[in-house]
């Protein structure tokens, strides 16, 4: 019996002091010392294995587990570490630290990424994609969305225009009117485009940029859906843990009008640079469209109902990405577009 | 606008702390953008008297005070301007931490030592002067500064929405904050006592257009003496951002930012005529404005005249001729309302912005006018002594003094809140604003609407007002549920997308520029002047020579891209961009080919679609690392080709420049059958100098929406061969000039049937090859379908190739 469990313990012992000495080996030639002391033919637990038939057979057995489980044990460690210090230049002739031969591969430009993003939540959520023109008249921009000659709202968007009636879009509504001008209801879609507003250029300002404009009108449309569906889409875009709010807001082809703000995701409504101290940031207007705007298109506003919000696309990737100026957009060095 | 909240407290109870106000009114539909706290003066910025004031030895605009700071002399170094003996003025004693962060210490200023700092109104927040140090009223040097200024008033800004008008003053402000915190309003009471003359027998006024000027009223006071205001009303106006003139202007200001109506005084004694005629300008009429600028007038321009000639630039800006001035004795106060349309008319015309106009344009309360006159007529009275003489002039359209009623459907409130109010509940919320309704239980209201809320025109602004009193967050969410109707993509996304993916793919990177730019930079990229003007579609006022119009080619912009990462030491570039050109109408309209325009658009320019790249060619560095795109124009016309490939275009045909419009000369347009689909060059390198490229570049420009669409059928299976195939290369040599696709029509043409592939591998000349003359080197594939092919079948094949292509003058090259 005390021979037994001397063994076992010789056992143990040489499994302990084999796998550390075989970890602890810091090149090739120290893994092979440790190989040839504990596995080679003269090595301990080599002779313990070669002595089992003199044993009776329970501790044959016993031991005998024992013996190969450690000497298993200790193999496979040492294959493990032989894979470290293998031969610098293999048959395949492969430096594993050496980089494969990469193929080339470009980046979709940020803001087509953000807009992107952007149009993949609504289109989860059954809005179609359309795309309407750059240069509008008087009538698309202005007139028909319930801006009329004179308005105060056209003191707001500072217009470029190519003829009395005809205009660099200011927002990207006149694809609402354009739209819906050819589709009985419902509406469901998101329109992304340029848009133009004559702007003293700086960090912040650009005379272009791009929004995405979303529209859905059927019947029974609430303001309930508007809240639901815009703060979907913020907590998809920012965040789902993120607090939303909507504050009335005007223009003049919504009414409610309502901006949304979400909560500043830097400080968590603590107050800081991003948000400019109130804890929340502003991401896009909207609000229920305007009885007037769905006759002007045909619609008749007793029956359906709808809303209608609008973004700015180079805001939503500046705070997504931490951008400080909105000119690095279009100054397409290779150094900021590969960075997305 | 900039409110001060102790000027609101005149009319509203505010008990809520200045931030929880703030939201309040953002959360209704007012931002407030800024709220200014009391600023906290420390106690160690106390008063000082400057004894002297010397110029720094080393500095020019420095100087060197000794200033009596209550406990004995002190050295102070001040950039101020305005710093000179006998001034009394904050100092910041050594230690001070000053509002804006900073701390006062003990410093040598260029090798002057100075004991503290005599401080700017911004300095101790509070306002934003940095003109000057502050000029105290003279006090006892050493008292706490904080003792005599700081007035504990808080300040909002607010960013009043363009329809709300009527909050552009502290009354309307405070009747917002009344509603909304159910809070009375309590307006300014006053009393008027006439004599003398009344104004009807002594003046006249005539309105020539009353549908600019729906609203005329003058009152006249006599007897005045222009001086300085009270200190209230200087105060008043100063805290928020005015500075005094004397008490007849003041008045005018006070009453403006008070209820939000502008006014202004003539001196009466400077109208000659006796009467005022309200006009339209006459071009080439003149009028030098109070701020002494002579002006050109237009028919844009609505005038006040005397009748003869013009005296005022109607909610604009007075006349200097007839202005206010210290030895006036009888003041003609007009107040009126014009025409939003016509006042933004003239002030942009004039390219004057004033706070009056600013009222016009947002329109006034028509019938809350003659208050706001009688306040200033007993202002005037009191502040400047004067007698207001008995009787208004008022020229009115009746129709403008009508209450003004909206009919709602209180059941159209839940229909688009979808909530569920009641008819009380939203009675209540009205009511709150002003608003009346004649009987609740009805089913339509005939609601009155106050005459200042000029922005309710309809039920739906109604409903804005209930929600808005509420505050949105009492409204719930639904989320649209959609759940299986996720949208289609429509062709012209999967093409950008497309497009997008296979680009990448090649290794080249997605740019986006601008539109907006010079014809002449279409010029320069090689175009035809002639057709580009034609083409550019020009602003009218554009802001800069950069900015004229829009771009007829993406081509430049491309260009500027490479150039400038070419500069930061990119070794070669790879971009394409999605994007649009601009084409006046009549340039394009006939186009059939590559310019025509898609839309069934008849009015505006034409906007075309493009996928544009730009290739850098020329040597690049070898790597072991990265896959070397493979060079040259041929590797650029390959990455198209690839993209075409993409979109079912597996043949494009390439041919030399076809009077293309907007290509240079040179240029290669690529088609699908007979669909022209874009072009491709090589810029020369005239055109590459303007840019300062070192390189070689090719460029493209694809139309999107010509690219083939899937036709969504499925593709159709078709089986392979399971017999072997034969390849044979063929080693030729050809005239200089021979097209490759000539050739390879010429083989197909002899092989028959079981030709599957043609392979163009290998192109050289010199050694063996004569003058003239250039190798090919092409592999054929043949395979059959039915049985495994024989040697002399393809031998046969080759033979009828090799002795067609003889008859063209290409040889089989020996050995």
């Amino acid at each position: 019996m005390t021979l037994k469990n001397d063994v076992l313990d010789e056992i143990a012992r040489i499994r302990e002091t084999g796998l550390r000495e075989i970890e602890e080996a810091t090149d090739a030639t120290a893994l092979e010392a440790a190989r040839i002391r504990h596995l080679a033919r003269k090595a301990p637990l080599s002779q313990i294995l070669r002595g089992l038939g003199e044993l009776d057979p329970a501790e044959r057995i016993r031991i005998g587990q024992a013996a190969n489980t450690t000497r298993r044990a200790l193999e496979d460690a040492l294959t493990q570490r032989e894979a470290d210090f293998g031969p610098r230049v293999p048959t395949a002739g492969v430096d594993p630290t050496q980089p494969g031969l990469r193929p080339v591969r470009g980046h979709a430009h940020v803001l087509t990424q953000t807009e992107d993003r952007i149009l993949s939540i609504f289109r989860g959520m059954g809005f179609s994609v359309a795309r309407s023109r750059d240069v509008e008249d008087d009538y698309h921009n202005f007139e028909a969305l319930n801006i009329p000659k004179g308005h105060p709202a056209r003191d707001m968007q500072d217009t470029f225009f190519m003829s009395e009636n005809i205009v660099l879009r200011t927002h990207t509504s006149p694809g609402q009117i354009r739209v819906m001008k050819g589709t009985p209801p419902p509406v469901r879609m998101v329109f992304p485009g340029r848009v133009y507003r004559r702007e003293t250029e700086d960090a912040s300002h650009l005379s272009e940029f791009h929004q995405v404009e979303v529209l859905y009108v059927d019947h029974g449309v609430t303001m309930k859906d508007l809240k639901g569906t815009l703060a979907y889409f913020a907590r998809s875009l920012f965040g789902s843990d993120l607090d939303v709010r909507f504050r009335p807001s005007y223009f003049p082809f919504v009414e409610p009008g309502a901006e949304m703000d979400i909560e500043c995701f830097q400080c968590r409504k603590r107050g800081c640079r991003i948000c400019k101290q109130s804890g929340w940031i502003e991401i896009l207007g909207s609000g229920m469209v305007h009885p007037q705007v769905l006759r002007e298109v045909g619609y008749d506003p007793e029956t359906v109902t709808g809303y209608a919000a609008g973004m700015g696309v180079e805001r939503i990737a500046m705070l997504r990405h931490g951008i400080p100026d909105i000119r690095l957009f279009y100054e397409n060095d290779l150094r900021f577009l590969t960075q997305f | 606008m900039r409110f001060s909240l102790e000027w609101l407290r005149r009319y509203v109870d505010v008990n809520d702390p200045p931030r929880r106000l703030a939201e309040r009114l953002t959360l209704a539909g007012l931002p407030v953008d800024q709220v200014e706290a009391p600023a906290t003066i420390p106690s160690t910025v106390v008063v000082a008297k400057i004894l002297e004031s010397h110029p720094h030895p080393n500095a020019d605009r420095l100087s060197v005070c000794r200033v009596d700071a209550g406990q004995g002399e002190l050295t102070i170094v001040c950039g101020a301007p305005n710093a000179r003996a006998g001034l009394y003025s904050p100092l910041a004693m050594i230690g001070t931490a000053l509002p804006n962060g900073m701390t006062v210490k003990e410093a040598k200023i260029r090798g002057e030592k100075s004991q503290g700092m005599l401080c700017a109104e911004d300095e101790l927040g509070l306002g934003p002067d940095h003109d000057g140090i502050i000029e105290l009223e003279p006090a006892t040097p050493g008292t706490p500064v904080a003792e005599i200024l700081g007035t504990g008033d808080t300040f909002f800004e607010v960013d009043v929405p363009s329809n709300r008008g009527d909050c552009l003053s502290h009354i309307g402000l405070a009747r917002e904050i009344a509603a909304l915190t159910g809070r009375a309003l309590r307006l300014p009471t006053f009393k008027v006592t006439p004599g003398g003359t009344p104004i009807c027998s002594a003046f006249q006024v005539t309105v020539e257009n009353p549908d600019d000027c729906p609203r005329f009223t003058a009152h006249l006071i006599r007897d005045v003496t222009i001086g300085p205001s009270p200190e209230w009303l200087v105060r008043a106006l100063e805290s928020v951002g005015q500075r005094s003139i004397n008490n007849v202007v003041d008045v005018s200001n006070f009453v403006l930012l008070e209820t939000g109506q502008p006014s202004h005084a003539f001196d009466l004694d400077r109208i000659g005529t006796g009467r005022l005629h309200v006009r339209l300008a006459r071009a080439g009429e003149r009028l030098t404005t109070l701020d002494d600028v002579p002006r050109e007038l237009t028919p844009e321009v609505l005038l006040i005249t005397d009748g003869e000639r013009p005296i005022a630039a109607a909610g604009v800006m007075g006349g200097a001729d007839t202005e206010v001035h210290d030895g006036t004795k009888n003041i003609l106060l007009e107040v009126a309302c014009f025409k939003p349309e016509r006042i933004l008319r003239a002030s942009r015309r004039l390219r004057l912005e004033t706070d009056a106009a600013l009222r016009f344009r947002r329109g006034v309360d028509p019938v809350g006018l003659a208050g706001a006159a009688e306040r200033a007529v007993s202002l005037l009275a009191e502040i400047s002594g004067g007698t207001v003489a008995p009787g208004m002039i008022d020229v009115v359209d009746p129709a403008i003094l009508q209450p003004r009623r909206v009919r709602m459907r209180p059941a159209r409130v839940n229909v688009l809140l979808g909530e569920d109010l009641s008819a009380e509940d939203i009675e209540t919320q009205l009511s709150a604003f002003g608003f009346q309704i004649p009987s609740r239980k009805d089913s339509v209201w005939e609601v009155g609407v106050p005459s200042w809320r000029r922005d309710v025109i309809e039920e739906v602004d109604l409903i804005e007002d209930v929600a808005r009193h509420r505050g949105y967050d009492a409204i719930g969410e639904r989320l649209y549920n959609g759940s299986g109707t996720s949208a289609p993509i429509q062709p012209e996304e999967r093409s950008r997308d497309v497009a997008r993916q296979i680009l990448r793919g090649f290794g080249f990177e997605e740019v986006v520029t601008r539109n907006l730019t010079e014809a002449a930079q279409a010029v320069r990229a090689g175009l035809d002047e002639g057709a580009v003007n034609e083409s550019f579609v020009r602003l009218l006022d554009p802001p800069t020579r950069a900015e004229e119009g829009m771009r007829v080619t993406m081509i430049p912009e491309l260009l500027s891209v490479v150039a400038r990462n070419l500069r930061h030491g990119q070794t070669d570039v790879h971009v394409f961009e999605l994007g649009k050109t601009f084409h006046e109408r009549r340039a394009v309209a006939k186009d059939v080919g590559l310019f025509r325009d898609p839309s069934a658009e008849t009015e505006l320019p034409v906007e075309l679609t493009w996928l544009a790249l730009a290739s850098t060619g020329g040597d690049v560095p070898p790597s072991l690392e990265r896959v070397t795109r493979p060079g040259g124009f041929v590797g650029f016309k390959g990455a198209i080709e690839g993209l075409l490939h993409a979109r079912q275009v597996d043949a494009p045909k390439w041919r030399f420049y076809n009077g293309l419009r907007l290509v240079p000369e040179g240029a290669l347009e690529v088609l699908a059958g007979a669909v022209s689909l874009g072009f491709a060059w090589e810029v020369s390198p005239a055109v590459r100098d303007g840019w300062d490229i070192p390189r070689p570049v090719y460029v493209a420009q694809l139309r999107l929406d010509l690219l083939p669409e899937e036709n969504g059928k499925p593709a159709q299976y078709r089986e392979p061969s399971r017999f072997p195939a034969v390849r044979r290369d063929l080693a030729l040599v050809a005239p200089e000039g021979t097209h490759d696709a000539e050739v390879k029509a010429w083989m197909t043409a002899q092989a028959g049937a079981s030709l599957v592939s043609i392979e163009l591998f290998d192109e050289y000349r010199g050694k063996h090859i004569p003058a003239g003359r250039v190798g090919l080197g092409y592999s054929l594939t043949f395979r059959a379908m039915d049985r495994t092919l024989e040697e002399k079948e393809v031998d046969a094949a080759i033979g009828r190739i090799v002795s067609a292509l003889a008859e063209r003058g290409i040889t089989r090259r020996e050995g």
